[in-house]
């Protein structure tokens, strides 16, 4: 899976966010929290890749095991998902 | 604001959700939001996103021009704001929305409403220059 273009991550009072702009913005209207993990799978997604690819880059850097991150990732997907973002 | 402006820059639509009292009866705070555009050309009857000299926000509608320079008013205000050069001004709304609902401020339904507005805030300042003016006994009760 891989994240749509016309986003972009800024920082608003030390809270990374993500906005639509360009053609995307005219569908998506509002911003996305990101935490560091967040931004991690955020960041990761710019590139086509697996689940399995995320959860493997999360247990690597992250002390977590593979079924704890698997389900945040999961989550985190899902919410990008309904906000037509990842495809 | 910067994100706003960034957004905007790209081409895009930005949703605000405006404070304060000062578009009402037409904007709510909390009930309505605006969605944003690029200004490219403003014109008299357009609501406006602009910066005031002292780097303040406001959203206001442009009511009048002189020159190359806009006149402000918000529509629950009586007193304009004159000088607002077309480089202070950052969006323009192009859709109100409303529970769901949006008005298209392009549609010539809206924009004749909007004329209609414009004359009546004339007469509205009228009305309030009357009643003051009474109430202090500048004018006749018989008037």
């Amino acid at each position: 899976m891989k994240r749509k273009d016309g986003f972009i991550v800024r920082q608003i009072a030390d809270q990374n966010v993500a906005v639509a702009v360009g053609e995307a913005s005219r569908t998506f209207r509002g911003m996305i929290k990101l935490n560091d993990t967040g931004l991690m799978i955020w960041n990761l997604l710019e590139d086509d890749i697996t689940e399995n690819g995320i959860v493997a880059a999360l247990t690597e850097r992250y002390e977590v095991d593979d079924e704890t991150a698997r389900a945040d990732v999961r989550r985190f997907i899902a919410v990008l998902a309904e906000a037509g973002i990842v495809e | 604001m910067p994100i706003l402006s960034e957004v905007i820059g790209s081409g895009g639509e930005f949703e605000l959700y405006p404070r304060g009292t000062s578009m009402l009866p037409l904007i709510r705070e909390g009930r309505d939001s605006v969605i944003l555009i690029s200004p490219d050309s403003p014109d008299v009857g357009d609501i406006v996103l602009y910066r005031r000299a002292g780097g303040q926000y406001v959203l206001h509608r442009i009511v009048g021009c002189e020159g190359e320079l806009f006149t402000m008013c918000g529509d629950n205000q009586t007193k304009v704001e004159r000088g607002i050069a077309v480089g202070q001004i950052i969006a323009k709304v192009k859709l109100l929305k409303r529970d769901g609902r949006t008005v298209d401020c392009e549609s010539a339904e809206y924009r004749k409403w909007v004329k209609k507005w414009l004359n009546m805030t004339y007469r509205r300042v009228g009305l309030l220059r009357y009643r003051v003016s009474k109430k202090l006994g500048l004018r006749g009760h018989d008037e």
